[in-house]
């Protein structure tokens, strides 16, 4: 288990990413989380960022597949874990992964980013109640 | 789910488990993803798995369990979903189970060491009451 836990992006649709002191982020969403290694995480980014908003209905690379139903809501799978949301989360989810994916990058998160830096990102409402010590 | 302790009441191997937090909610480990669960959810989780051995396709409020190709099997749980191969079907299945006779059995055991004339004694189905009296 882990004694810490950073967020690096929250929104208000019970989602948020988060890095453990041993480097594997948590995607929590709805009643799951999903745990990615930070090279899965920006694969899963690249997948959405080319398929998410594109308006096509269906999308297959590597272990990343969504599918537009009917009903107007996106079934999302992750290997063998699927998310069912509608079209609004789905935007929400995009921005959530792409925020902690650019701190990844930025290298920010190794060095367990100060929560002030966090709660200055304009996309995202960072609520710091939510930090979870395992 | 913040819990100081964790109650590990079924599990498969290190990276399959179901554990109790002491607020009572219940984490399904399953591979790479943590399901969060309330007791009654897994319970009817459990009820929901026990009829897709005999029906093929299961419908509830919470839960669905569908078939896919290759005898593997898609299990909806709210709005997150597990893909099951062959051969997890009977894995997964057997760990909702242990965890859910688990749980019925702490809440007996329990229930067995309050007074019978308790609210939660009077609460009880009369085959529950029937197998408290009976040990």
């Amino acid at each position: 288990m882990y004694s810490h836990l950073t967020i690096l992006a929250h929104s208000t649709h019970d989602g948020a990413d988060r890095q453990s002191e041993h480097g594997a982020l948590h995607m929590h969403w709805d009643i799951a989380t999903v745990r990615l290694r930070p090279n899965d995480l920006l694969m899963f980014v690249r997948f959405l960022s080319r398929w998410g908003v594109s308006g096509e209905p269906n999308a297959d690379e590597e272990w990343c597949t969504f599918s537009r139903t009917e009903q107007g809501t996106i079934q999302l799978w992750l290997g063998q874990i699927g998310m069912s949301v509608s079209q609004a989360e789905f935007t929400t989810l995009i921005d959530l992964v792409e925020h902690a994916a650019a701190l990844l990058v930025a290298g920010e998160s190794h060095s367990a980013p100060p929560q002030p830096k966090i709660r200055d990102c304009p996309a995202l409402t960072i609520d710091t109640s939510a930090i979870v010590l395992n | 789910m913040l819990c100081q302790r964790i109650l590990i009441v079924a599990a498969h191997g290190p990276m399959r488990a179901i554990a109790q937090g002491d607020d009572g909610d219940l984490v399904l480990l399953w591979d790479s993803t943590l399901l969060y669960l309330t007791r009654d959810s897994l319970l009817c989780l459990d009820d929901v798995l026990t009829r897709a051995k005999h029906e093929e396709s299961v419908s509830t409020d919470q839960f669905q369990w569908h078939p896919a190709p290759d005898d593997a099997a898609l299990v909806w749980m709210g709005r997150t979903c597990f893909y099951l191969p062959s051969e997890d079907k009977p894995i997964f299945c057997a760990l909702v189970h242990e965890a859910a006779e688990q749980l019925r059995s702490l809440a007996l055991r329990e229930l067995r060491s309050q007074s019978p004339f308790s609210p939660a004694f009077c609460q009880l189905t009369v085959a529950e009451a029937d197998e408290v009296a009976l040990n």
